[in-house]
């Protein structure tokens, strides 16, 4: 007689009540590593920051579609109140209940059918610090695993969440950020029993890290450097520069449970711009390639340990790091894994999954001259422009991205991807700066800069549709201001993009076509999910004004930004009527 | 017509007062070039076109209309959820030495 293992397990669980023992961990682990492997099979919850770790950032459920898409209305509103910087983060859901973050690492439990508030968790951070740091105190994301949520803070701190309760199960300290200026902002990546998380950085003259701690304890497992101590990486580093070389992993990356590889982007060198001109590899702020900034790096989830990488932009002296994240886990036609991973500079990598060599590389953007092209066969930069000390005239893309942090969206349904693309230049007047980083580090910039839009217009923004091997377009929907929240393609074949204004539209996402459009009432900076609570298909959305790069929004475009709060945002929820 | 003579010690002393730099104009020299090194590395980030033009994470500064003490209340102080304070980093002269870098500002041409 064989007895299957879930009655097994009821059995089990049955007889440790009755004898008022513990209640085996087989039943508080929610939301297993089985699960996370598996979370893009199952559209009913959302189970990391871009849905699952083939970084689709899409949903698979299909009761909201074309079809009824005119039905959609507002079920439930979300106010965290204490908005700083814009609502940025991506929710989570599990089961019915919806977690997210606002500023200030605060975190939100909440009934998905009814946005009733279940618990809520706000830490105490170290707000005299907050005051003196430039990209704070927004908060981008959780992770979940093991029946906890994990949330960064922008004091340096990683916190686990008994997600029944909301209370603390652990906390731990990993950055000395009084010290560093530099905190967490990005969400953890959850892998096995680890937690993953990557710091700030890039533009700071210190050196950020990606650390792995254990999801059960704290305590730290590894931490990769991207900047190691490695004879190898000080080659490509003059006079020392390495030392204040920046080199964050703001945003996290995804893992790949076939090889057990984390993929991670790191991000910009520091100072942000160089005045070496063409003799960047033997002068200038930071002399050669700077590994292993503004790079892919593929980890061994277990040790943290450099299994392989691709530098994207060696040398970057455009702020056009590696850390968007995002790394679509696909298969070509033929059936050959691979990645595709968008850059900052508006080109999108194609990598082989096993060894990150190059497949392709192609260009979203309609304006670009940093470079003549990357070459599609070895991800070479072809015709890279230098900066000269003084006026440097009509880079384009702005240091700002062309393809920013808010997350893309591949629908296998469509086969396409989806991306929202910003067109905007910059004039640089680059000087030769030293860093502070005594009593606390200072941002290490290295120039003055204006952001303008190409050929005399304002900055503006598109999303496209777009194979995402080749990059062929299949249709494209314009903006007049750039979009600066993430988009998201579903199983019932539309794609919902919120836009800076504070506007949420549906897309067919076959051909492009409008269907459906709400207004939130505060311009989008985060991310939207969608799940099912009670058998119903909701889709939230985050609706709050306030990151850096929408600051300068009200006296470039006037309204509705000049009468928008900074301080102000809500979650939003939709559902069929 | 009479021309005038300095006696020679009075000419030896006008010589030397014009040749004297104060030390406090040294300072103010190294202060300045300070500023615009803070600036260019991490003012600049928010104040575009070292603070000529508006569009950027923060406003434009030339021609501002703000009282130095409020720009160095701001500068020390920050302002939450816009500006980060400074008062712990930068020392009284050096806000200074920022104040007049901000008072300076003329148009590019």
């Amino acid at each position: 007689m064989t007895i299957s293992k879930r009655l097994l397990a009821t059995l089990l669980l049955g007889a440790t009540a009755l004898m008022g023992g513990v209640v085996p961990a087989i039943a508080q682990d929610k939301v297993s590593t089985d699960q996370l492997n598996n979370a893009d099979k199952d559209g009913k919850d959302w189970l990391s920051y871009r849905g699952s770790y083939l970084d689709y950032n899409y949903s698979p459920l299909d009761q909201i579609n074309a079809k009824n898409v005119k039905n959609l209305e507002v079920a439930w509103i979300h106010n965290p109140g204490r908005t700083k910087f814009g609502l940025q983060s991506t929710p989570l859901v599990v089961d019915g209940v919806l977690y997210y973050t606002a500023s200030m690492s605060r975190v939100f439990a909440l009934d998905g059918a009814t946005g009733a508030v279940l618990w809520n968790f706000a830490p105490e951070l170290d707000e005299a610090l907050i005051a003196k740091q430039t990209h704070s105190p927004y908060n981008r994301g959780i992770a979940v695993s093991h029946g906890k949520i994990y949330v960064g803070t922008v004091d340096g701190r990683l916190f686990a969440l008994d997600m029944k309760t909301g209370k603390k199960v652990w906390e731990q300290k990993l950055i000395d950020s009084q010290k560093e200026t530099v905190g967490f902002t990005g969400a953890p990546l959850a892998v096995k029993d680890l937690v993953l998380i990557g710091s700030q950085g890039g533009e700071w003259p210190v050196r950020g890290a990606i650390f792995a701690v254990k999801a059960d304890t704290g305590e730290k497992a590894w931490e990769f450097n991207p900047i190691p101590t490695d004879p190898k990486v000080d080659a490509t580093w003059g006079n020392d520069s390495w030392k204040t070389g920046g080199g964050g992993a703001w945003q996290p990356g995804t893992y790949d449970p076939a090889t057990n590889t984390v993929w991670w982007g790191t991000s910009n060198p520091a100072p942000l711009f160089d005045w070496a001109g063409d003799n960047w590899k033997t002068e200038g702020a930071r002399p050669g390639d700077n590994l292993y900034t503004s790079s892919v790096v593929a980890l061994d989830a277990d040790s943290g340990k450099l299994k392989f990488y691709h530098q994207e932009i060696p040398h970057d002296i455009w702020d056009f790091d590696s850390a968007v994240g995002e790394f679509l886990m696909i298969n070509d036609r033929g059936g050959k894994p691979l990645v595709v991973h968008p850059n900052k500079s508006g080109y999108v990598f194609v990598y082989n999954r096993p060894d990150a060599s190059i497949v392709n590389v192609w260009r979203a953007t309609e304006n670009s001259n940093f470079v003549k092209d990357i070459d599609p066969k070895t991800g070479e930069l072809v015709g890279r422009t230098s900066e000269k000390e003084g006026d440097n005239k009509d880079i384009c893309p702005a240091f700002t991205g062309a393809l920013g942090w808010p997350a893309g969206s591949y629908s296998p349904k469509t086969g396409l991807y989806y991306r929202p693309v910003t067109e905007a230049c910059m004039n640089l007047k680059v000087a030769k700066t030293t860093p502070v980083i005594e009593p606390q580090a200072q941002l290490f910039v290295g120039a003055q800069f204006e952001v303008h839009g190409p050929n005399g217009q304002k900055p503006y923004g598109h999303v496209d549709a777009r194979d995402p091997v080749t990059g062929k377009l299949k249709w494209q929907a314009k903006f007049p201001e750039y979009l600066l929240a993430a988009v998201m393609a579903t199983g019932g074949n539309l794609l919902f993009v919120p836009d800076s204004r504070g506007w949420i539209h549906a897309y067919d996402a076959g051909s492009g076509k409008e269907l459906w459009s709400h207004n939130d009432g505060d311009g989008h900076a985060g991310g939207l999910v969608s799940y099912m609570a009670g058998g119903k298909q909701y889709v939230a959305v985050e609706a709050g004004w306030g990151p850096l790069s929408g600051f300068g929004f009200a006296p470039t475009y006037g309204l509705p930004w000049t009468a928008m709060s900074m301080e102000a945002g809500s979650l939003v929820v939709y559902a069929l009527k | 017509m009479r021309t005038s003579v300095l006696p020679p010690a009075l000419a030896v002393l006008v010589l030397v007062a014009a040749m004297w730099v104060p030390a406090w104009a040294d300072d103010t020299a190294k202060a300045d070039a300070d500023a615009q090194n803070i600036f260019n590395s991490t003012c600049g980030w928010c104040h575009q076109g070292g603070g000529r033009v508006a569009g950027g994470i923060g406003p434009k500064l030339m021609a501002t209309d703000k009282s130095d003490d409020f720009i160095v209340n701001r500068v020390k102080n920050g302002k939450e959820g816009r500006m980060p304070a400074f008062g712990a980093s930068l020392s009284d002269a050096q806000i200074q030495a920022l104040l007049r870098y901000i008072r300076n500002l003329k148009p590019e041409s």
